[in-house]
């Protein structure tokens, strides 16, 4: 009998992976858990280890090749699956013909596909005997997405539904379903923000304007125009005269990665940026003397576990700058952890690898980690849930320089903050002109979670605990 | 102060407005409000008696008390076959009766403090829905309203009482029953379900004498074999397949019936209508709801307690059979994990054991014998006599036998089995059933000796062909 492998959904949604490298080859013999293939997702790369134990059959796919959650990766044989049939001897033969239901899957695998909204009925299971595994639970569960969005071969985008995909009844306002409809729009696919998650005429505005965008994403990758616009762009490598004038990069890994998450975040959320500047004169002072302490402990001390603390005191002091929208519960998550993320700059591109519970620890610590973090970010070794789990994100550009700008939400994040480069400069203190270190300051905030007032609490707080820090000693756990 | 700390203040000050009611203490319902309680939600547990419902008051805890006692007191011949001769003495009922409400005010206290514990706050009161968000709380002369944001319905059930028949004086039920301040001599039982075995057991097992009026096979969900040595009890005799005419009370009761054609009665000096039993759906302001009832009456629920209504759930007897209280525990939890909004929130068994204290005692688990015939299921079944565990037979629990119904590879589908003890043995029969164990896993599977649990294990190797203490004719 042969195990037929499929790509498992290695985490937050994951749609797709690609194959860096096979580590076995057909004809191998695999232990179950030893490592059979490389592949790299939206985040990271990650091995993949094999579930069952047997001799390898067939590779589907080959190096470089994008596979789709759920899609067969390989086929392993396995020992005879046929269990031989014992002589019982004694005991009543009952019946025939009609062959008994084996129970699907023990309790808790049952628990899991109820978690993951899989109809555990439909699952053929892997198990030793037929029963279903929570790895075919997974798997079931990463296939089963009631409605996905795909861009065709000819940059297209269709609305598939899934088989076993749950049914849910569409509630829309009269005229959204008409201009839905006009538009060419599976009303379906639209999330309504309406109340009780009702559909009204801007969500679909909304969702067509997003749909516009992905064709045009879509149709880019692919290297085919749309429209006037995009026709100019049509061949791969451009060249007039012997010299070449344009080159074409296919999208993906971490750069599609981000053309989604930020079409997505600019889609659904509405970004509003306050500004402010900080006068960090103490704080540059006990950070230039800590910093030769922490060095003596192979620690590098930067700016940013100090803003990191003071925006979590923050956060704890207004809550909703914490929290995120449901869109689809159409409920507000008010979250009692702080996970900051941090974006890091690579040469795929932005990372944001996530500080996890920095309200339980210390400054040092949270440099500890960041620097650890930063570097694997960069070798890529990060792991899944390493930039996961984020509520609050900040964006250091000031590292490489620049004052104000204005970050976009790591959606569904409530806010994001963005810090410039220290710097001198004349600021009057009482009637006085004086030489001081400012540190300007952007804050997106998601106007549908909180209002400019929030956000302007939320930043005067910031603020108040970088220009004393002594403050956040006292907040100290 | 900030936007929103004014925003939550305001709240405060609009009124008292809980997360979850739960409307019943029984073992659906407290059980439901203390994992709620656990998930943090803000839970109130409004109940009209006593905490602990049917179960700890009126039901399975009391009389298990009541059974365990005649049990012992049945064993008392075997006592002196043995050599101890001790006279069995007298029944003091009123004694018996108190104890059991002892302990049965013991388990309730236990139950309170676990809710106080979990946050919960108990409103004694009697409640009642006055739309899909506001119930109406009677507490004896004040009464108030409350708001909530989900509810979960455990208002359990009640015994069945047909027309024609009006409880009182020496017609009860096994409500009654439980607490009499004096043996009968004689007992008339209506009814062929559980309640109907396990009060003539208890009876017949004091001294009286007891009839059983049932108008099926007694037990007829369980298989007949099983059912056989429960009737072999002394003291208890069974009208099959006989129709109730008419039931008139007095200082003795008399009760008419109809069987194979021919009239018949019995006369005895109690009457306990053990038919079957109704769900407490009606005044309780369903009607101001979206929830939908069945034909017989019980709520419409899915597996996680859903409703109709998308407020309210339900859990336990209301939310339809089988009415046992493990069952109601696992509603409960299932219930107040979804409205949690847990998404593994969820009660899908492969199995509800149903246990029988009778005397022997008969535990069913998964598919039986008799249903596998009915629908022709491709199954073998195996059977040990318990005189194969020496267990049992030293320590008078020879009689009786252990069942396992499996598939043609050995999966295990259900465990049957009838004998003195054999009710704590139901869990791990459960446990094989539900993971999905095949007869090599229970053989595979030390089972202690000298235990009862044993039959298990010697009954898997019967079945793989290769019994310990059981002999299988040769082949010639």
């Amino acid at each position: 009998m042969a195990y037929e492998f499929r790509l498992p959904d290695l985490g937050e949604g994951m749609a797709e992976a690609t194959i860096v490298k096979w580590l076995v080859k057909p004809g191998d013999y695999v232990r179950k858990d030893q490592p059979i293939l490389q592949v790299e997702t939206d985040k990271a790369i990650v091995d993949i280890p094999s579930p069952y134990e047997g001799k390898v059959l067939s590779l589907k796919f080959n190096e470089g090749d994008t596979a789709r959650v759920g899609s067969v990766l390989l086929t392993i044989g396995g020992e005879s699956a046929e269990v031989e049939e014992h002589k019982t001897g004694v005991g009543t033969v009952i019946g025939a013909g009609v062959p008994v239901q084996a129970p699907v899957a023990a309790p808790r695998v049952r628990k899991l596909a109820r978690e993951l909204g899989v109809d555990i009925s439909t699952i053929k299971g892997s198990g030793a005997h037929g029963e279903a595994t929570e790895e075919d639970v997974r798997a079931a569960a990463s296939q089963k997405r009631p409605l996905i969005k795909e861009i065709g071969l000819a940059g297209e985008v269709r609305i598939v539904e899934r088989a076993g995909a749950v049914p849910r009844t569409v509630r829309a306002v009269p005229k959204a379903r008409e201009l839905a409809k006009s538009l060419g729009i599976d009303i379906s696919s639209v999330v309504g923000t309406g109340p009780d998650g009702i559909i009204t005429v801007s969500d679909v505005e909304r969702h067509s304007h997003a749909t516009e965008r992905i064709v045009e994403v879509g149709k880019l990758a692919k290297g085919e125009g749309a429209g006037s616009a995009l026709e100019k762009v049509r061949h791969p490598l451009k060249e007039e005269a012997g010299k070449l004038i344009e080159e074409r990069v296919p999208v993906k890994g971490v750069r599609k990665a981000i053309i989604t998450k930020l079409t997505k975040s600019n889609t659904l959320a509405v970004q509003a940026t306050a500004h402010e500047e900080i006068d960090v004169t103490r704080l540059v002072e006990i950070r230039s003397k800590q910093k030769i302490d922490a060095e003596k402990r192979g620690i590098k001390l930067t700016y940013l576990p100090f803003i990191i603390k003071a925006c979590v005191i923050a956060l704890r002091r207004n809550p909703w700058l914490n929290a995120s929208l449901d869109d689809e519960s159409n409920e507000f998550v008010l979250k009692r952890y702080y996970n900051i993320g941090i974006a890091v700059n690579t040469d795929d591109g932005l990372i944001v690898p996530v500080v996890k519970d920095v309200d339980l620890k210390s400054i040092l610590d949270i440099a500890r980690e960041i620097e650890q973090l930063a570097q694997r970010a960069r070798e890529r070794k990060l792991a899944l849930d390493e930039v996961s789990g984020g509520t609050f994100t900040i964006s250091n550009w000031g590292s490489i320089g620049g004052t104000y700008g204005t970050p976009v939400l790591n959606y569904p994040e409530c806010a994001i903050l963005g810090t410039g480069r220290i710097y001198k400069k004349p600021v009057v203190v009482g009637d006085r002109v004086e030489i001081r270190w400012v540190m300007p300051v952007s804050l997106t905030f998601d106007h549908r979670i909180v209002d400019g007032a929030q956000a302007a609490a939320f930043l005067m707080d910031i603020k108040r605990h970088l220009e004393d820090p002594s403050l956040l000693l006292v907040e100290i756990i | 102060m900030h936007f929103h700390q004014m925003g939550i203040m305001v709240m405060g000050e609009v009124g008292r407005e809980y997360g979850l009611v739960v409307l019943g203490g029984g073992p659906a319902g407290y059980i439901a409000a203390i994992r709620a309680g656990e998930l943090g939600l803000d839970v109130a547990l409004v109940e009209k008696g006593l905490l602990g419902g049917v179960c700890l008051n009126s039901g399975c805890i009391p009389s298990k008390m009541l059974l365990n006692a005649s049990h012992l007191v049945s064993e008392m011949g075997y006592l002196s076959s043995i050599g101890i001769r001790t006279s069995a003495g007298k029944v003091d009922m009123k004694r018996l009766s108190s104890e059991c409400q002892r302990t049965v005010a013991r388990l309730r206290g236990g139950i309170a403090q676990l809710l106080e514990k979990n946050g919960v706050e108990v409103i004694e009161g009697i409640g009642r829905f006055e739309s899909s968000g506001h119930m109406h709380i009677k507490e004896g002369k004040s009464s108030r309203s409350i708001r909530f944001r989900k509810a979960i319905v455990a208002t359990g059930s009640r015994a069945y009482v047909p027309d024609g028949i009006s409880i009182g004086g020496n017609i009860i039920t096994s409500r009654e029953a439980l607490f009499l301040s004096e043996l009968p001599k004689s007992v008339a039982i209506i009814g062929a379900g559980y309640i109907a075995a396990e009060m003539g057991t208890f009876f017949a097992e004091l001294g009286s004498k007891v009839s059983i009026l049932a108008r099926s096979r007694l037990l007829s969900r369980m298989d007949a074999d099983l059912v056989r040595e429960v009737c072999k009890q002394e003291n208890i005799e069974i009208y099959e397949g006989c129709s109730v005419k008419s039931v008139k009370g007095g200082k003795n009761v008399q009760v008419a019936f109809e069987r194979e054609g021919k009239l018949g009665k019995v006369i005895a000096e109690k009457v306990i209508i053990a038919i079957g039993r109704l769900p407490n759906t009606e005044n309780i302001g369903l009607e101001n709801t979206q929830v939908r009832l069945d034909k017989d009456k019980f709520i419409q629920a899915d597996y996680k307690g859903a409703t109709s209504d998308p407020r309210i759930f339900a859990a336990g007897d209301v939310a339809g059979p089988p009415l046992l209280a493990h069952k109601a525990f696992m509603q409960g939890e299932a219930a107040a994990e979804a409205v949690a909004g847990i998404a593994s929130a969820g009660f899908q068994p492969t199995a509800i054991p149903e246990v029988v204290f009778t005397s022997p005692e008969i535990v069913c688990v998964g598919v039986s014998e008799e249903e596998a015939r009915r629908k022709m299921l491709d199954v073998r079944v195996v059977r040990l006599p318990l005189s194969a565990v020496g267990k049992a037979v030293s320590t008078n629990a020879q009689n009786g036998f252990c069942k396992i119904v499996h598939s043609p590879k050995g999966l295990v589908l259900g465990v049957h089995m009838v004998g003195k003890g054999v009710s704590e043995l139901a869990a791990g029969a459960c446990l094989a059933v539900e993971m999905g164990a095949y007869l090599d896993d229970i053989a595979g599977t030390v089972h202690p000796h000298p235990t009862l649990s044993e039959c298990l294990h010697e009954c898997a190797q019967l079945g793989l062909g290769k019994p310990w203490h059981y002999a299988i004719a040769r082949k010639k």
